[in-house]
């Protein structure tokens, strides 16, 4: 948007600062801005999801194990328009196979209501009972169905959202922080200090995991508590993390604390601070957000894997990386794929998060044609 | 008092037996229902096989080009005086045709081929195939109740006791031959018995004394021996001598490589006498190994001087060659499932309908066989302070000894849901503890049962003065102490396992009982159940027959069972658990049948009433055979009296010519 | 000279991070409880039937010959010894063979699937990281967006499982659970229906890995393109009247290739661990399912000596991608080599 007016105007027009710049250009780009309301939709969901989740996270549903999604259906079985509603399943167990089928039964329909009294929840300290919606008359809606307890999948991944991005952006936030300290530092600075540097980065890099991970259950105290356990393996992720950032960041440092504007800057007298902090850091932006967003579903997926050794997420705390190990199996898979349902949350959030990024690098951008 | 009506002395009666019981309330576990769908005859001893000599012997049809061409001697010299003789009429499938290959998957590695010495050759059947043992425990499955009265007889065709039991003398089959040729004779047991059972310096499997104090051998002549011992002994005894304990080695080529014959060789070297990659080396077995290429494969073939007949008199086995592709446990299954592989165990309960979706197709190449439930998971709580850190672990262990605290547990399980998180389906049935439902040992009768009942769990708890005085949600130790909270251990690769835990964490927090789980890979995990010091675990234990993993089940040793294990010596013995130990020894030292049969009651009566162990649930195993094997019996159990690869009787499996696989070294037989 | 000097300052410097790394897996599985030995133990019991009691003698027997009755310090420096002056890593206690035979029976195998893997991986990532580059915002870019999304979102045992499942259970594959099948196990010399063979067994592990290394490239390479794209000296290209085609491969892409080929070097540890999901749900035998083995049964020195060999592959990959870029690069070559 080329401002033509003639220069008398433009002069009277008040000059934005780089950031008012920025927030100009973001929020003229609908893909970013579709990633913010993404991001505040997932964080909404952590928030409220007391609210939002028809059942706790441990709520068993003892009539419906491993059963599927239902579907909302606003047609009734006679014909004609109604109020969304969704059906109960008919058990059937094939006597060869000993498979089960669920059928959705027209006798067993279950109006959808908005607002309806259900469970207790805390929130903030007060406790709660309404739900966003439910099933008329405390009948039992599962829109992406239950696992092998009978515990609701929706209702799990949305408790679960807490405790997933409240880890995954601690530790990519901390991982990104002290990547970006050492790599930028190291490739500032150069010599003997960078030579040092980097051999550490190499150590953490080789770090033996596995035996790392074994020996973590091993030392665990034997009634050591949920929080406590939380945080450690947090710890552990990021230590195990930054040192990707740090080499790659260390590089592009490399290439560019040689390029002209730097040179100015020293020249002109800059402190290294300053330089770091005015020039180089803004040119890994991008890179550091691609990093970022990379690293996210990465550490939502070694957390899976953490639960499923032990050291990671224990009850009654829930997350979208314990929930996968649910389907670690084949018989999980084939049966219940519903299980999965929390890979979609990921790719969501991870798309929405993306979305955003993308935005703010765009409107950062010192190059972009506006 | 009027005459009671019929209606009413039942009711009466039943009021009687229930207080006579101290008010037990205990409920016996319902009756199950049996998934093999199978009606099979049990048969008496004789009817698998015996030893006589036949009129005329056939043998495999490239094996007699080269007797005809003069590169192996006549059948009739390979064969001994009486060979055994497989009898038709147990045989599933009837007489079979010779050809075809016959393919294991197995997840072991072999360590080495002098089995004496203590090596294995990688488990899964590849040591079962090439060692043969004086009697055999496998096939036992079949015999009858009143027939079982010990092990089959394999190289020892025959053995009798003296009058006062303390004098066993056995008989080995005539004029056999090791598959080099090299005559099979007490030689062979003398070796075994001085040179590596006796001999300290040699990790045989059956230790030195351990056969019975005292026990001595002797030789008669070059079929018989005899063992004589300081006490009497009984019928159990010869029970050790089958696999893995009672295995006689090539003396012939061992021999040399000795340290009492050979001043150069040392105990490493003899140990190492018969590397793995060192082939072909003399067997007993059906098949001779003659390649191993590590990591990948082993292929065996037929041995031309195998001592056993179908009643036709064709030599076994059928099958000229055998394979053991050198993989995982677990892709032995997935193999059997896709056909690559012949011969699986499924003991994963989660994978049983895929599995059986995939075989009812008629192209399947694999049938599913349930056997009966023998399969058992349960939870132990530690009885003793072994491995106690602090005071809460100590309290926690006298909470564990109260029979009211176990109750209480065991009635705040829903069993059914436990069975239906593993596997859903028909598959689980509750069990709690003792002998599986599936063993020709269990009596419904004396296997009692607490069932899921919240009210009654809470209210054993509240009576133990287990109260929740913090409001927190979880039941406190008694005078307001810390939190219950439990720590189980298992093992983190079994997912059935975890399952179960994350349903029994759940149901228990609903009683106010926290548990912790905590998942330790197996090395640790095994480490820490053997040590005893953990305060509860939650793991798999079959318990098919008394004798059978009875120091996992029964109070028999100082550290048996792992979850009341002796501390510095001393043991706090539970009321029952001196009766336990008791009628175990009973069971072990009697040989009349009812005496045995009552003291297994008394086991399973014990055990199950005291709550010993508090059991989750029972599940069948499944045998994957690939469809064209023949003569794969239905009913096999995956474990019984031994594994299936014993119990099924390799020897007499075979595929019609036209479903034949090829072989990889056809016309090949081991060259010495 | 300059260039020697610190080829040799980099190779004095990885000498204490190689002992570093091998202290540190060593007293990592001597920290988590239980031994060889117990493994063997829980093995032998469970497969024979004989109990703990009776192995009692044989277990204490077997841990004084293998050397696990002494003190991790003495272990260690016996071990550090046997390579130093004898090249010797030990022997495996599972496979009762020298080290070096277990993993070097594995490695080629690992570096080749790892390699093949990197290459084609790297390459689908540049491509695609360049169209949805050039396509950005449009539909293009979503679309290679998400298929490099998926890559990384999808965890590779869902993936392995449902490949397994499909193989096994659908197509009643005959492909599975091994490199080759029996008739080529037996047949010694390279021939092309012997690789055809191997392809049809690891297929897998390609299909995933390299979906899912390709990620990271796909995204950095767009992200860095677009960077690129924006700078004076495409737009100066571009005015000299360059056609895009040109501007685009002659001026943004070698500059965009920079973090790529920064990341390549950290991919060589990748090679080794990278497919372990992967290898061990379909139960092929490469380094990775040996890791997890290793360490679930306490073969020691096969542990370090992997973990030794990949943080060696990682200082070396390191080396030669930082020669790569200083190559590529000439404001790297500046930086590099003229400071100290």
């Amino acid at each position: 948007m080329v401002d033509v007016t003639m220069n008398a105007e433009a002069a009277n027009h008040v000059s934005l600062s780089y950031w008012q710049l920025v927030r100009k250009r973001f929020r003229a780009n609908r893909y970013g801005m579709a990633g913010m309301i993404g991001c505040l939709i997932v964080l909404s969901c952590a928030l409220f999801s007391g609210f939002l989740a028809p059942y706790g996270a441990q709520s068993k549903d003892k009539a419906a194990l491993y059963s599927p999604p239902q579907t909302i259906s606003i047609i009734a079985p006679e014909g004609g328009l109604t109020w969304p509603f969704v059906r109960g399943f008919d058990e059937e167990m094939d006597p060869v196979t000993y498979e089960f089928t669920f059928v959705p039964s027209d006798e067993k329909i279950a109006p959808l209501r908005l607002f309806v009294q259900g469970e207790p929840y805390t929130m903030l300290g007060i406790e709660f009972t309404t739900h966003l919606f439910g099933g008329q008359d405390g009948a039992k809606v599962h829109l992406l169905g239950t696992d092998g307890l009978g515990r609701d999948v929706l209702s799990r991944m949305l408790h679960g959202t807490k405790v997933t991005i409240l880890m995954a952006v601690m530790v990519m936030a901390a991982a990104c922080v002290i990547g970006t300290m050492v790599g930028v530092s190291s490739g500032y600075f150069g010599g003997t200090y960078d030579l040092i540097v980097q051999r550490g980065v190499e150590f953490v890099k080789s770090f033996p995991d596995l035996p790392l991970y074994l020996a973590l259950v091993a030392v665990l105290p034997r009634r050591a508590d949920a929080a406590a356990i939380f945080v450690m393996f947090a710890a552990i992720l990021v230590l195990l993390r930054w040192a990707d950032l740090a080499r790659e960041l260390r590089g592009k440092v490399v290439a560019i604390k040689s390029v002209d504007f730097v040179n100015a800057a020293v020249a002109v007298g800059a402190s290294d601070g300053r330089i770091i902090r005015r020039h180089i850091i803004p040119n890994m932006s991008s890179h550091i957000l691609v990093w970022a967003t990379y690293t996210l579903p990465e550490i939502i997926l070694l957390e899976s894997f953490l639960s499923f050794l032990g050291v990671g997420v224990q009850l009654p705390m829930v997350s979208w990386g314990s929930m996968l190990n649910q389907a670690r199996d084949i018989q999980a898979l084939t049966a219940a794929p519903w299980l999965l349902a929390p890979v979609g949350m990921i790719v969501i959030s991870v798309l929405a998060f993306n979305a955003l990024g993308d935005g703010l690098r765009d409107a950062m951008d010192p190059y972009s044609n506006d | 008092m009027t005459a009671l009506t019929p209606m009413k002395s039942v009711l009466v009666a039943t009021v009687c037996s229930v207080a006579l019981t101290g008010g037990a309330q205990a409920d016996l576990l319902p009756p199950e229902k049996d998934l093999s769908g199978l009606e099979y005859e049990t048969i008496g001893r004789g009817d698998l096989y015996d030893y006589r000599a036949l009129d005329g012997y056939s043998e495999a049809p490239f094996l007699a080009d080269m007797v005809a061409g003069g590169t192996l001697p006549p059948l009739a010299d390979r064969l001994p005086e009486e060979p055994l003789v497989f009898k038709t009429g147990a045989m599933s499938d009837g007489i079979g045709e010779y050809g075809g290959v016959f393919r294991h998957v197995i997840g072991g590695r072999p360590e080495g081929w002098n089995w004496l010495a203590g090596q294995h050759q990688g488990w899964g059947g590849i040591n079962m195939a090439i060692q043969e043992c004086l009697v055999r425990q496998g096939p036992r499955w079949q015999i009858k109740a009143e027939d079982q009265t010990g092990p089959l007889p394999n190289l020892a065709k025959s053995w009798s006791w003296n009058d006062d039991n303390t004098q066993l003398t056995m008989t080995l089959i005539k004029g056999a031959k090791w598959s080099d040729g090299d005559a099979f004779d007490t030689e062979d047991i003398r070796f075994w018995w001085e040179d590596n059972v006796e001999d300290k310096n040699v990790a045989a499997r059956l230790k030195a004394g351990s056969l019975a104090p005292g026990a001595k051998l002797e030789i008669l002549d070059e079929a018989s021996f005899r063992f004589t011992f300081d006490e009497p002994q009984s019928e159990s005894l010869v029970e050790r001598l089958a696999y893995i304990e009672g295995c006689p080695g090539p003396s012939h080529v061992l021999k040399p490589l000795h340290p009492k014959y050979n001043s150069e060789a040392t105990y490493e070297g003899y140990t190492q006498a018969m590397p793995a990659d060192n082939l072909p080396i003399p067997v007993m077995g059906a098949w001779v190994p003659v390649l191993h290429k590590a990591d990948e494969l082993v292929v065996m073939r037929r041995n031309p001087f195998y001592w056993k007949v179908d009643e036709t008199g064709q030599q076994l086995p059928y099958y000229n060659e055998m394979h053991f592709r050198l993989s995982t446990w677990d892709d032995r299954t997935t193999q059997a499932v896709a056909g690559t592989g012949d011969f699986s165990n499924m003991e994963n309960p989660a994978n049983y309908v895929a599995a059986l979706k995939e075989s009812q197709s008629d192209d399947a190449p694999v049938t599913v066989r349930f056997g009966q439930r023998t399969l058992a998971w349960r939870m132990s709580l530690n009885f003793s302070d072994i491995g106690a850190e602090d005071d809460v672990d100590l309290g926690l262990r006298d909470l564990f000894r109260e029979l009211d605290f176990r109750k209480a547990v065991s009635h705040a399980l829903d069993r059914d849901a436990i069975g239906q998180a593993v596997a859903r389906g028909p598959f689980a049935h509750p069990y709690s503890g003792g002998l599986v439902a599936g063993s020709s040992y269990f009596d419904s009768e004396s296997t009692f049962y607490f069932p899921y009942d919240m009210d009654k769990a809470n209210a054993l708890l509240d009576g133990l003065g287990l109260k929740d005085s913090d409001g927190n949600g979880i039941r406190n130790m008694a005078d307001g102490g810390a939190d219950i909270e439990i720590d189980v251990i298992f093992n983190s690769g079994r997912n059935e396992t975890r399952k179960q835990l994350d349903a029994i964490t759940s149901q228990l927090g609903e009683v106010g009982i926290r548990v912790i789980s905590r998942g330790l890979d197996k090395t640790n995990f095994e480490t820490a159940l053997h040590g005893g010091a953990f305060n509860a675990v939650l793991n798999r234990r079959n318990f098919p027959t008394p004798t059978r993993r009875s120091c996992y089940n029964m109070p028999i040793a100082g550290n048996c069972p792992a979850f009341h294990q002796e501390q510095d010596g001393k043991r706090d013995f539970l009321p029952f658990e001196e009766d336990l130990a008791e009628a175990y020894r009973t069971f072990v030292a009697t040989t009349d049948g009812a005496e045995k049969i009552q003291a297994t009651r008394d086991i399973q009566r014990l055990i199950t009433e005291n709550v010993y162990v508090i059991g989750t649930i029972q599940a069948p195993a499944a045998l994957l055979v690939n469809r064209r094997i023949r003569n794969a019996h239905p009913g096999t159990p995956v474990y019984m009296f031994q594994w299936a690869e014993d119990a099924i009787i390799r020897e007499r499996l075979w595929t019609p010519a036209e479903q034949q696989l090829d072989e990889l070294m056809p016309g090949k037989i081991a060259e010495y | 000279m300059a260039l020697l000097l610190y080829l040799l300052k980099r190779i004095l410097v990885s000498i204490p991070l190689l002992i570093g790394i091998s202290i540190v897996s060593f007293a990592l599985v001597i920290a988590v409880p239980g031994d060889f030995v117990d493994s063997w133990l829980s093995q032998t019991v469970a497969q024979t039937g004989l109990t703990h009691a009776e192995l009692q003698d044989q277990a204490d027997a077997m841990r004084i010959k293998l050397g696990l009755d002494k003190s991790l310090a003495h272990q260690y420096f016996i071990w550090l010894k046997g390579i130093v002056f004898s090249g010797d890593f030990g022997q495996s206690f599972v496979y009762s063979k020298p080290v070096t035979e277990v993993i070097g029976l594995r490695l080629p195998r690992t570096l080749g699937l790892a390699l093949v893997t990197l290459i084609v991986g790297q390459l689908i990532g540049v491509m695609l990281g360049i169209y949805a580059a050039t396509h950005q915002y449009k539909l293009g870019d979503t679309l290679a967006t998400l298929v490099a999304f998926f890559g990384i979102v999808i965890p590779k045992f869902v993936m392995s499982l449902v490949i397994l499942y499909l193989m096994a259970y659908v197509w009643n594959s005959s492909y599975i659970g091994s490199l080759y099948s029996p008739e080529f196990i037996l047949q010694e010399h390279f021939s092309f229906a012997k690789m055809w063979d191997f392809f049809l067994h690891v297929w897998p592990i390609l299909f995933i890995s390299i979906w899912a290394g390709q990620a990271y490239t796909t995204r950095m390479m767009r992200g860095n393109l677009l960077d690129v794209m924006n700078a004076q000296y495409i737009e100066t290209a571009r005015a000299k009247g360059l056609s895009r085609g040109k501007v685009l491969f002659r001026h943004a892409v070698p500059n965009a290739l920079h973090p790529v080929i920064m990341n390549m070097g950290g991919r060589f540890d990748y090679m080794v661990k990278g497919e372990i999901e992967i290898a061990i749900v379909m139960g092929i035998p490469t380094l990775g399912p040996l890791i997890l083995s290793s360490v679930t049964e306490r073969d020691m020195y096969v542990l370090s000596a992997i973990f030794l060999l990949i943080s060696g592959l990682l200082v070396v990959g390191n080396l030669l991608a930082d020669f790569a870029l200083a190559l590529l690069d000439p404001r790297v070559r500046r930086a590099e080599f003229s400071k100290g």
